[in-house]
């Protein structure tokens, strides 16, 4: 195989930008198509899109900010991917996209904290709902096997949606108290 | 209103079926409704999708590994874990680059890493970008000695030995000397200090120092070795490298600082929380964190100027905010108003002079207003101007300058970064 350093350091680089945002991009992407494996779908063609246009980004730059620059190259494909999907799916409003993406952009200082503190409330959560919840993100793209499991328990699975529904929200509330007091400590 | 009382539990409702699958055409219509009408709602909404984004990571790193492997400190961008795959990448194939960070974020076992040399003080709680200590890895969990710490990108944590809460933002570059002193060269950095770190010393590149007596505070150094100072909590004592000049800080209170300058030459202001502080440059943000809305190009004369950057406040269906603060001394105030429909601004002198930003690839353009200015409270006016489809202007960005500055301002002579000059400093 033939092997070129500069494109080698160039993709190592690359690598070591990437691979620590490459969570937010997702998180950021799945805020504009909430749909798993669109977003996954979008997710590569960021990450491919980002690695062609590579060149253009200066991490010398004062003003360098890689998640930022990721962020604007992860709404395009987004826009591109509406663009695809607006004849054969039913699609959120440009004023939805628009209010969300503001929205993510506002509290996108807020992610890294949120983040710690959803790994200190995951171990809060009882046994039985975490097990829920691993459940359900197993194989998050087709939402788990949350009716099979209900059928193996015998109960509706509008029970089990109802328990995920309740653990997401305690889930929620704990980050926000977790990040306050990290705010106020 | 709290995002958790009871106006938004059918928000939440709907929230879970989107995540479940179980949102009908009803509801998604209702949910989306709810989003675009209500800031609130679409917070929640961002909230409740990065949960529903990480969870299944961190399903399985809050038993293990919570980060990514740490590379080898003695060949950091070599590791023997990663480097088949940077071969690969060598070759070129794009879509391996990204299918291969895919596999990165697994878990996976840490390497083992040496510790450096030195009385380790510095330990890091948490990295998202590049750390590097003395160039070689740093991460997360890490406890590391004096050392230049360098973070390329993303947000960094550290605690210090003296209990001082360390936090990097974007490019920086800090040199801890000992648990009570460091010197900001590059970059942004906040710390927080309790009682007992009381006379926590920061440095400057010129050799200006920042004493703290007992705060929070954030020090930010452009390329030029410029530097700003604002004070989040408590008190701070700023002091001119040759002692001429020396001036207590308490929360609110920000300070400009240029680098080279024959003496420390400040103007103080106190400002609203909602606002960051800056010198006007291309690249400056152009709203507060507010999709990377940044400047391009600006009048020469004015790049360089202290500049106070508000937030964006309730969204784009809302009048640009309109925020206050307090100078100190006399100054000449130059406004940056979005050129949105029209907004009223009494006592400001229009001139001729434009600047522009682009936010999203979408490029937009300021007309420049002027002011003397008295100390005392300043009144920035909200924006109310409105497009033809509703959409409000974003809020004002306000330019210190000193009180002799005179407004010459012509809308040929916007600049970009090659062009960029320093400017004169405010006393």
């Amino acid at each position: 195989m033939h092997r070129e350093p500069i494109q080698t350091d160039r993709a190592d680089q690359f690598f070591q930008l990437y691979a620590p945002i490459q969570q937010r991009v997702f998180a950021y992407i799945l805020t504009l198509v909430p749909h798993w494996a669109d977003a996954e779908e979008i997710l590569q063609e960021t990450c491919v899109a980002m690695w062609r246009d590579f060149e253009q980004f200066d991490a010398d730059r004062a003003d360098s900010d890689f998640f930022r620059w990721a962020s604007v190259i992860a709404f395009h494909r987004v826009l591109d991917f509406r663009k695809r999907q607006t004849r054969s799916k039913l699609m959120f409003s440009d004023q939805f996209i628009d209010a969300v993406a503001e929205a993510a952009t506002r509290h996108g200082d807020q992610i890294d904290r949120r983040l710690r503190a959803l790994r200190h409330c995951l171990q809060k959560v009882s046994p039985r709902d975490r097990d829920l919840i691993r459940l359900r993100y197993e194989t998050p793209a087709a939402h788990g096997n949350v009716k099979a499991y209900a059928e193996s328990l015998g109960c509706p699975a509008d029970t089990l949606y109802k328990a995920l529904a309740r653990v997401r929200r305690q889930l929620i509330e704990c980050i926000r108290l977790s990040v306050n007091r990290e705010a106020e400590a | 209103m709290s995002r958790t009382d009871s106006n938004h539990d059918a928000l939440f409702d709907l929230l879970a079926g989107l995540c479940d699958g179980t949102l009908d055409e009803a509801g998604r219509a209702e949910m989306q409704r709810r989003i675009v009408e209500d800031p609130d709602a679409a917070a929640l909404y961002v909230e409740y999708m990065h949960l529903h984004a990480s969870v299944p990571q961190h399903l399985n790193l809050h038993v293990a590994a919570p980060s990514l492997p740490a590379p080898s400190r003695a060949t950091p961008e070599r590791s023997a874990h990663r480097k088949p795959i940077m071969y690969a990448l060598a070759a070129a194939v794009v879509l391996i680059v990204c299918g291969v960070v895919m596999v990165q974020l697994s878990p996976a076992p840490v390497s083992e890493v040496t510790e450096p040399a030195g009385s380790p003080f510095v330990s890091i709680i948490d990295s998202t970008g590049n750390l590097f200590v003395n160039n070689d890895a740093g991460y997360a969990g890490g406890t590391f000695g004096a050392a230049t710490y360098e973070l390329k990108s993303g947000t960094a944590e550290f605690l210090l030995a003296g209990r001082v809460s360390v936090n990097l933002e974007g490019e920086t570059r800090l040199a801890l000397h000992d648990p009570m002193n460091a010197t900001l060269s590059r970059g942004v950095a906040t710390f927080e200090c309790p009682p007992e770190a009381r006379g926590f010393t920061v440095k400057l590149p010129d050799g200006s120092h920042i004493v703290d007596l007992g705060t929070k505070f954030q020090v930010r150094v452009d390329a030029a070795g410029d530097a700003s100072v604002r004070v989040i909590e408590g008190v701070v004592n700023c002091q001119g490298v040759d002692q001429s000049w020396n001036q207590s800080m308490s929360k609110g209170h920000a300070v400009w600082f240029r680098h080279q300058a024959q003496a420390i030459q400040a103007h103080v202001v106190d400002l609203p929380d909602n606002s960051s502080i800056g010198r006007l440059e291309v690249g400056l943000a152009r709203v507060d964190r507010y999709l990377d809305a940044h400047v391009t190009g600006a009048p020469p004369m004015l790049i360089g100027l202290p500049a106070v950057v508000p937030q964006r406040g309730a969204g784009s269906g809302h009048p640009g905010a309109g925020y206050q603060f307090m100078l100190t001394k006399p100054a000449r105030l130059y406004l940056l108003v979005h050129d949105r429909g029209t907004t009223a601004l009494d006592g400001w002198e229009r001139t001729s002079a434009s600047s522009s930003w682009i936010v999203m690839d979408r490029s937009f353009t300021d007309t420049i207003y002027t002011r003397l200015a008295q100390p005392g409270v300043v009144n920035i006016p909200e924006h109310t101007g409105v497009d033809p489809q509703g959409l409000h202007g974003v809020p004002n960005v306000c330019l210190i300058a000193p009180p002799s500055e005179q407004a010459s301002l012509s809308a040929a002579h916007s600049t970009t970064a090659s062009e960029s000059s320093a400017k004169g400093d405010i006393e």
